[in-house]
């Protein structure tokens, strides 16, 4: 997190690198770091988008943090706002996010998709209708 | 580019804003009932940074009933200690006391009554030569 960011989220991911590619590649967020353990395994991940980075966690008992799941309950998401959500659609499409709702208008001044990622998290991607 | 939010979903949108004004300081910027009178939206702020509530709906079961949360909010403070004990006095569940990590940063963790977690933190300052032991001339 640096200084200037006050709210990081951080999302639960079994295979933290595999996570990293996908959002990457799906979702167009900038790489981050990759922190590996003695043997090479890594044990925390960040993507960056403009305004800050998403923290990519390991499991974690203590804290009751897990992934949901494909086709699990998730306990909330990311919101992502773009330039262009029917492009953004369509590079997460392709890269294999499950869509569970087309870029739609919505009634609070949004266009906006929702998908899921490999491990079952949420994310809501929108583009503020002008 | 593109920015992000948390959105953190709760089964008492209502009862979730409040503890989280009381508990960490964070302050509500709007939020939207349906014709039933059921907050299903808020937004909330610390700082320039900006997190989601919302309720699904339906057969949704918060991290609390569920045993597990799947999102985790970080935060940044300018006094990790202070905040603990508002969050504690508010009903938070502090699951890990403020203490010091190795990665630099002074850390606490909580469990809010949804049963999301958070961590709040601040940077720790640089560290003065005598900290260290060394020692400089004069």
């Amino acid at each position: 997190m640096s200084n200037s960011q006050t709210i990081t989220p951080l999302l639960a991911y079994e295979d933290i690198e595999a996570a990293h590619d996908f959002l990457v590649a799906a979702f167009g967020f900038a790489p981050g770091r990759l922190d590996r353990d003695g043997d090479g395994h890594v044990v925390h991940g960040e993507v960056e988008s403009g305004n800050g980075s998403i923290w990519l966690h390991r499991i974690s008992d203590e804290h009751a943090l897990a992934p949901p799941g494909p086709g699990g309950t998730a306990g909330g998401g990311i919101v992502v706002t773009v330039d262009d959500v029917d492009a953004h659609h369509e590079r997460a499409r392709a890269a294999g996010a499950r869509i569970d709702s087309p870029p739609t208008d919505q009634f609070y001044g949004r266009r906006e998709y929702g998908a899921r990622d490999p491990e079952g998290h949420r994310w809501w991607v929108g583009t503020p209708i002008s | 580019m593109s920015a992000i939010t948390p959105y953190l979903l709760c089964e008492d949108v209502a009862a979730q804003i409040d503890f989280l004004q009381r508990a960490f300081g964070l302050e509500e910027v709007l939020r939207y009932a349906g014709d039933d009178g059921i907050v299903s939206h808020a937004e909330m702020r610390l700082g320039d940074g900006t997190i989601y509530l919302g309720a699904p709906g339906g057969g949704y079961a918060n991290p609390a009933h569920l045993g597990a949360a799947t999102v985790l909010v970080g935060m940044t403070v300018e006094d990790v200690d202070a905040v603990c004990e508002r969050a504690r006095a508010a009903g938070a569940q502090i699951t890990e006391e403020p203490a010091d990590q190795d990665y630099g940063e002074r850390r606490f963790a909580a469990r809010d009554p949804e049963g999301h977690e958070w961590f709040v933190s601040m940077p720790l300052g640089e560290l003065e030569p005598q900290d260290w032991g060394a020692t400089t001339p004069g």
